[in-house]
């Protein structure tokens, strides 16, 4: 079973996601933070990652850095509140996969989530 | 010879014996007729002896009556008489009144002495010792004095019974019998006491009455009709520089000192009182020696004789100079605020002091109050509006508890005929208007001020506003995103014809309501903050305040890795205050310690965490104080007095105004509190601020 890993502080945030990802058919790991998160990737290694782009704590770019060194063919998308180029820019740069605004456009996630699919090969169950 | 005793005549008898006995007969009748006469004559001198002698009985009688009713009626006269031994033989009424003895007890008993001081006797014993050249002993004293016929009186001190003294005048005066021998002599006393009280109380108060003329400033004067005037004192020659008796000899006249222009009204005056009561009181100028005019009130009273002609006219004469000049700077003084009060462009109000009822208004009251003169006398001031003062209490008024300084108000709601609301600014002060305690109360029409002032921050906060804007749409974008997703997940759940576990569908409408709920409050907070300022005041809870504040911002603050630490005392009193300015305040503060974080450039020495520090505490309930403070780059000393004054700004152009500091400043002064920095280049800020607690203002 294909596995995704989503990252926000927003614990209903991530119920949703886990809800409407596990209706798409992954199996959805969640974290609520920056530090966590790395811990779960370390440990499961999903190759897919989705991430708030603001996080107390760690700075994201930071997460998206390492993750992408422990793993580099990993896909991270990265979703954010304010919809900033420069943040986007910047995103990209670092070899993120998508960059989404909030609120999450999922027919969008969808057809990302289909096309990295596609690029690595798996297929929902 | 008696008819029996005549011889018995016989038979014979002669002719001649008979006519011899005939003649006898004839003679003897004729000496009858004579006896007969003389007998009824000496029968009616004796009636009128006897009458003569009841009639001179009848006037000693009357005589004793009249002696008994002299001495007794003199009941204030001692009168006492004594024999040649000095031994009293006589003490009437009065000298058993004068002296509280009983006449029994001295008559035949007593000397005279025994009521008269010894060392007085003593004096006049020696005295007339001297005169008639021999000793004089005892009550001889009294018998020389009457021989001597003395009839002046002097003046002794007696003494009564029970040892009291009182001043008397004594007449020694001799008796006599009808041989012009002296027989004894008579003392008569009469008590003096009065009327040397008298004398004493008259010297008394003619030396109060000289005294008083010439210590008055007034100068009493006499005029005749003749131009003359005598003057009691040497005052005039200081005020005139002529001597007085330049007035008395009618080398001067009083009259002429007058000046020209003046002296037609004081004829009239003259010529008045003349007609009326006769007394006049009037001011004019004179001119001195020295040729310095000064000011004369006359107060003075025109005396007439019987017929009606003038005697004299009496009066006084008072230099008044001093207090006509007073008058004078009086008069241009109340003309000047006189034409302040009328001409002056904000209404200015005079009100009793105790019910604060307007007894004046000035014209500049009437046009922006719309009301007519009269409708404003009379009426309280407070029903022009609601008379809330902010820092001094309107209590200050009524008590009556003033100082010397005035009470000032900002910010009054008032109202114009009408209906119309418009703010004044007042001050009141104490004054006394027509005798009675007053205020005088200026009320500028600030609206305009107040509205630009609203403006003014309206604008800064939408600055702020536009500066949090960012982070506002990350806060709602938050609640949006989670129910975008998890009604996206029933949506493609049902297009797909899958089933939803309820469990699922429970936990998806259970986020979607709260996380409205969430969007809903944030909502809240901005309507709150955007909300036009309204003035009016209201226990405001600071630490409620606070945290809306950071419902707003809080996020935003989280996103810039700034950390929030709260110490807010649950038990703060509330304070008076408006929510939606403090609300400007906590944000200015907190929007100025992130920027002053952020402006920090962290270098490995400095890498503490971005703190900023919140916190409220209670003083003794009667005051509260809330203190921000931050870890950012502080402010360097010359500008921390500068941070507080208008456009001062740190930032880029274009990125501030420069008025959030000045503002934060005006409304902690309207909430009759205060704030206080400190301050470190990069040691970060604080905030100090401090209000009254609502229970301690008023």
């Amino acid at each position: 079973m294909k596995k995704i890993l989503v990252i926000d502080d927003e614990m209903t945030t991530l119920q949703m996601m886990k809800l409407f990802l596990g209706a798409c058919g992954y199996e959805v790991l969640t974290a609520e933070n920056a530090d966590a998160g790395l811990e779960v990737f370390e440990k499961e290694l999903p190759p897919i990652v989705l991430t708030d782009i603001k996080m107390p704590g760690r700075d994201v770019f930071s997460v998206l850095k390492m993750i992408k060194s422990i793993r580099p063919e990993t896909e991270v998308m990265v979703v954010t509140g304010h919809g900033d180029k420069a943040l986007r820019k910047k995103a990209f740069d670092l070899e993120a996969a998508e960059f989404f605004n909030k609120p999450l456009d999922t027919d969008a996630l969808d057809a990302a989530l289909k096309r990295i699919e596609k690029k690595i090969g798996i297929m929902p169950d | 010879m008696p008819p029996h005793l005549l011889p018995k005549p016989s038979r014979n008898d002669s002719p001649a014996l008979i006519q011899a006995l005939l003649k006898e007969n004839a003679i003897l009748r004729k000496e009858i007729r004579v006896a007969r006469e003389a007998a009824e004559i000496t029968a009616s001198l004796v009636v009128k002896q006897f009458e003569e002698t009841e009639r001179v009985l009848q006037k000693l009688q009357n005589a004793n009556a009249q002696r008994k009713a002299v001495l007794d009626s003199a009941t204030q006269i001692a009168i006492i008489a004594t024999n040649m031994k000095g031994t009293i033989s006589v003490f009437n009424t009065g000298a058993e009144n004068l002296l509280q003895y009983r006449a029994e007890e001295v008559i035949e008993k007593a000397t005279p002495e025994i009521f008269l001081l010894e060392s007085e006797l003593t004096r006049h014993r020696e005295a007339i010792s001297l005169v008639t050249g021999h000793d004089v002993k005892g009550h001889e004293v009294f018998l020389e004095y009457a021989r001597q016929g003395r009839k002046e009186q002097q003046e002794w001190t007696y003494v009564r019974k029970d040892g009291t003294h009182f001043p008397a005048v004594l007449s020694i005066s001799a008796l006599r019998d009808p041989e012009g021998m002296i027989y004894g002599f008579l003392c008569i006393a009469m008590d003096v006491t009065e009327k040397k009280r008298s004398e004493k109380a008259l010297a008394e108060s003619e030396a109060n009455y000289r005294f008083l003329i010439d210590n008055i400033p007034n100068i009493v004067f006499r005029g005749y009709a003749d131009g003359s005037l005598d003057l009691y004192d040497d005052k005039v020659e200081t005020m005139t520089g002529y001597k007085k008796e330049l007035f008395a000899s009618r080398q001067m006249n009083w009259f002429d000192l007058i000046l020209e222009e003046d002296r037609p009204l004081a004829r009239q005056k003259f010529i008045d009182a003349l007609k009326s009561n006769k007394s006049y009181i009037r001011e004019y100028r004179i001119r001195r020696k020295d040729g310095e005019i000064i000011w004369i009130e006359a107060c003075s009273k025109i005396v007439c004789n019987e017929a009606g002609n003038i005697d004299f006219v009496t009066g006084s004469f008072l230099d008044v100079t001093e207090r006509k000049r007073s008058e004078y700077a009086l008069h241009e003084s109340e003309q000047k605020y006189r034409s302040l009060f009328i001409s002056g462009p904000n209404p200015i109000f005079v009100l009793d002091r105790e019910t604060l009822t307007i007894l004046d208004a000035s014209p500049s009251a009437e046009e922006t109050y719309g009301y007519y003169k009269d409708e404003l006398i009379g009426r309280n001031f407070e029903e022009l509006g609601t008379f809330e003062y902010e820092n001094e209490s309107l209590s200050l008024v009524e008590s009556g508890n003033w100082t010397d300084s005035c009470v000032f108000s900002q910010r009054i709601k008032h109202f114009r005929q009408g209906g119309e609301p418009f703010y004044v600014e007042v001050k009141a002060c104490p004054t006394s208007y027509q005798g009675r305690p007053a205020i005088i109360l200026a009320a500028s029409d600030i609206t305009e001020i107040i509205e630009k002032d609203a403006q003014l921050f309206q604008t800064s906060k939408m600055t702020t506003l536009g500066e949090m804007s960012a982070g506002i749409a990350h806060e709602l974008n938050q609640p949006l995103n989670a129910i975008k997703i998890g009604s996206d997940f029933l949506k493609k759940q049902i297009e797909n014809c899958r089933p939803i576990p309820s469990n699922e569908l429970h936990q998806v409408v259970s986020a979607v309501s709260i996380q409205v709920n969430r969007a809903s409050e944030i909502i809240q907070s901005l309507r709150e903050f955007g909300r036009k300022p309204d003035f009016r005041k209201e226990k405001v809870d600071v630490n409620a305040t606070i945290k809306d504040v950071m419902k707003i911002i809080g996020q935003q603050l989280s996103l810039q890795n700034i950390k929030v630490v709260y110490d807010l005392d649950d038990s703060a009193p509330p304070i008076l205050a408006n929510k939606n300015r403090l609300e400007q305040v906590v944000f200015n503060l907190v929007t100025n310690a992130r920027d002053a974080i952020l402006n920090q450039t962290r270098t490995p020495e400095n890498s503490g965490d971005n703190v900023i520090a919140i916190s409220t505490w209670s003083e003794q309930r009667t005051h509260l104080n809330i203190t921000i403070s931050d870890t950012g780059t502080g402010i360097p000393e010359k500008n921390v007095q500068k941070i507080f004054e208008p456009f001062y700004t740190t930032k880029e152009v274009g990125e501030g105004m420069g008025l959030g500091l000045s503002i934060t400043y005006g409304i902690i002064r309207d909430f009759g509190g205060t704030i206080k920095v400190e301050s470190q280049p990069n040691g970060g800020s604080r905030f100090h601020l401090r209000f009254p607690s609502s229970t301690n203002t008023k």
